[in-house]
């Protein structure tokens, strides 16, 4: 597993609380995945986190439904639930202007 | 602001803030976990999601899977992965998840991967690939299921199997060794000069060496499968056919002498059970040409049994000329006393009578007798030597020396000879026979003196061990006492070195030197007697020397 040193690292951190075997979630994994590839280049740490897998992380990041994209950099920390396909909303959210 | 206003936001306030403190309680309720599902508009429709989920007994089966098990998105994105993949590339989750499954082929699987992964749209694939991850390489099946159109994606489940290609490695090695070693056994088993076949319950041969084939001149495939008696029918009635069936109950056989039918080749031969897992499957053959040993036995019976009659012939012959000289020697003696006797008394009464011719011829006759009966004495000695079994005595030499001296003191004191003899050992010899000995040579060594110069002997006596001589001697390992009797004599050549010591072997003329030609055999037949040995050194013109080896005392 990355260590935190490593992930602080980066001027974008992600947190994706999924269920892997979700519509949804597979959504949400494809589509940050899409953005983070085309749009932040090595810029970035992008974690994907099964809630089945790992209930702590669900209490400790506070997660209510699946997918959550947790934004832990850019700071302030933000949460966006949902399958991620509002790609402007979310570059945004990142300061991100889409060209 | 107007009071009316004032009171319609206050109003609007409070309504917002119920709905919000019951979202809050909603929130609550489904982070407490007090709710079991959730209602859901879903395109107008409302669709019930159950929170604690059916879905549950199938995840935790795929999680506890031993075989990995992911989903993919059809671009090869990995959405999930359960713990079995986690552990097959030794990898955290985190790190799988959200990684492209082609990052983690081998680069000789891709192609493969993508031919399956291509075909698995349309229904399912399976295959064999290899993965890479960190630098290790893990040969896995992989199997390949469609899940549209309720899922995009596809499901893969993949099986390890290092273990499976490790055991098909080492199987393989060990079928290499194996075959390796069989090769080994069979290339030993071809050069046995022993011919070696074996043979199964029945008989019918199971295999059998190049010795063997070569001996028989038949190729194995003539043989391998085939019944011995069919192979050779006239076996049937032998004691060898016997033996087999003897093997095949438990025994060892052994023949000391089978004679091939076709060429007279004799063979020794084992027949032996061939046992595995302590149950008897069949027959070892192993026979030995012995046909030049047992030739080469029976000439060496022959011959020794000729030697055997040869020795016994000569015994007899020995015997008989020992006893032969012995009587003649002794019988002689008698008629010659009186021809002696006779001849001696009509010189002494009527020599006056004779005529100068008649005298001259008489004295012929006496000197003629005189010779006759040294040599009949020499030849009495010589076979009493051999005949007679005298015993050995611890005897000091000096002593021995001492008497030859004085017997012969009328010969050394007349050629004037020196006789320089230093301090003799003490052992036990025969002493009348050293007696014989040293005067022989004593009186040798005077009788050979050069004309016109003094005799002069010189006697040593050294201790040496038994490696120092050259010739072989009775007794090895022990000590020697060799004597050597020098003489300022006339010598002779070295080719009659050995030619001195037989029976009436004279090298000088009978004119020149007296004697009888009989001395020094009776020192070697008296040195024999005595274990040792007698050799001599002479050159004409530089004198002689006699060496004796006689045993030390141990």
């Amino acid at each position: 597993m990355k260590t935190e040193a490593a992930v602080d690292l980066k001027k974008y951190s992600f947190k994706l609380f999924v269920t892997g075997m979700s519509v949804s979630s597979t959504r949400a994994i494809q589509n940050i995945k899409t953005i983070c590839e085309s749009y932040l280049a090595d810029n970035y740490s992008l974690e994907i986190i099964d809630v089945h897998k790992n209930p702590m992380l669900v209490q400790k990041y506070d997660i209510i439904a699946c997918p959550t994209l947790l934004i832990e950099r850019p700071e302030p920390i933000k949460r966006l639930i949902g399958d991620l396909s509002d790609k402007e909303k979310i570059l945004k959210l990142f300061n991100i202007k889409n060209t | 602001m107007d009071h009316a206003q004032h009171d319609d936001l206050r109003k609007e306030n409070q309504s917002l803030n119920r709905q919000l403190q019951e979202y809050k309680e909603l929130v609550d309720a489904i982070k407490n976990g007090s709710i079991d599902a959730l209602a859901i508009n879903k395109n107008g429709e409302p669709e019930i999601f159950a929170l604690e989920s059916t879905d549950y007994v199938y995840r935790v089966l795929v999680e506890n899977f031993a075989e990995s098990a992911l989903n993919v998105t059809d671009t090869g994105l990995i959405v999930y992965a359960n713990s079995a993949f986690d552990r097959l590339l030794n990898a955290a989750n985190a790190t799988l998840v959200g990684a492209n499954i082609e990052s983690f082929l081998d680069s000789k699987s891709k192609k493969a991967f993508k031919e399956m992964f291509r075909a698995s749209f349309s229904g399912t694939s399976k295959g064999e690939l290899v993965l890479s991850y960190n630098g290790k390489k893990i040969p896995v099946y992989v199997s390949m299921s469609s899940l549209y159109p309720r899922f995009p994606g596809i499901g893969i489940i993949i099986t390890d199997l290092t273990e499976k290609k490790e055991q098909e490695i080492f199987t393989s090695s060990l079928e290499h060794k194996i075959s390796e070693r069989t090769a080994f056994i069979q290339q030993v088993i071809d050069s046995s000069v022993e011919a070696i076949s074996t043979f199964d319950k029945d008989l019918n041969y199971t295999s059998i060496n190049k010795t063997a084939l070569q001996d028989l001149a038949l190729s194995a495939n003539d043989i391998i499968g085939k019944n011995v008696l069919e192979i050779f029918p006239h076996l049937k009635e032998t004691a060898q056919y016997q033996s087999m069936q003897r093997a095949l109950g438990g025994e060892t056989v052994f023949h000391n002498n089978i004679i091939s039918q076709s060429n007279g080749t004799v063979y020794e031969a084992y027949f032996k059970p061939l046992i595995v897992n302590e149950e008897i499957t069949g027959v070892l053959l192993m026979a030995r040409d012995i046909t030049t040993v047992v030739h080469a036995k029976r000439r060496l019976e022959e011959m020794n049994r000729e030697l055997e009659v040869k020795n016994t012939e000569l015994m007899h012959t020995n015997t008989e000329l020992a006893s032969f000289s012995y009587i003649a020697s002794h019988d002689l003696q008698e008629p010659l006393r009186k021809i002696q006797a006779f001849t001696g008394r009509i010189l002494d009464k009527q020599s006056d009578e004779f005529t100068k011719t008649t005298k001259d011829y008489f004295t012929r006759i006496i000197a003629a007798a005189a010779a006759m009966q040294n040599l009949i004495d020499a030849l009495h000695a010589y076979s009493r030597t051999s005949v007679l079994k005298p015993e050995f005595i611890l005897t000091d030499l000096n002593q021995i020396m001492e008497d030859v001296k004085r017997s012969m003191q009328e010969m050394i004191t007349s050629s004037e000879a020196v006789i320089d003899c230093p301090t003799l050992p003490t052992i036990r010899v025969i002493p009348l026979q050293m007696h014989q000995v040293f005067s022989n040579l004593i009186n040798n060594a005077i009788k050979f003196r050069k004309p016109k110069e003094r005799p002069y002997i010189k006697i040593t006596a050294e201790l040496i061990s038994e490696e120092n001589i050259k010739e072989e001697v009775a007794l090895p390992k022990r000590k020697y006492w060799k004597i050597s009797v020098t003489d300022n004599g006339i010598g002779f050549e070295k080719i009659y070195g050995e030619k001195i010591f037989e029976l009436f072997q004279k090298l000088h003329g009978k004119d020149a030197y007296s004697g009888t030609g009989i001395g020094l055999s009776i020192c070697k037949k008296i040195i024999q007697n005595h274990k040792g040995l007698i050799n001599v050194n002479s050159e004409p013109g530089m004198g002689t020397t006699f060496n004796i080896y006689l045993p030390a005392r141990t």
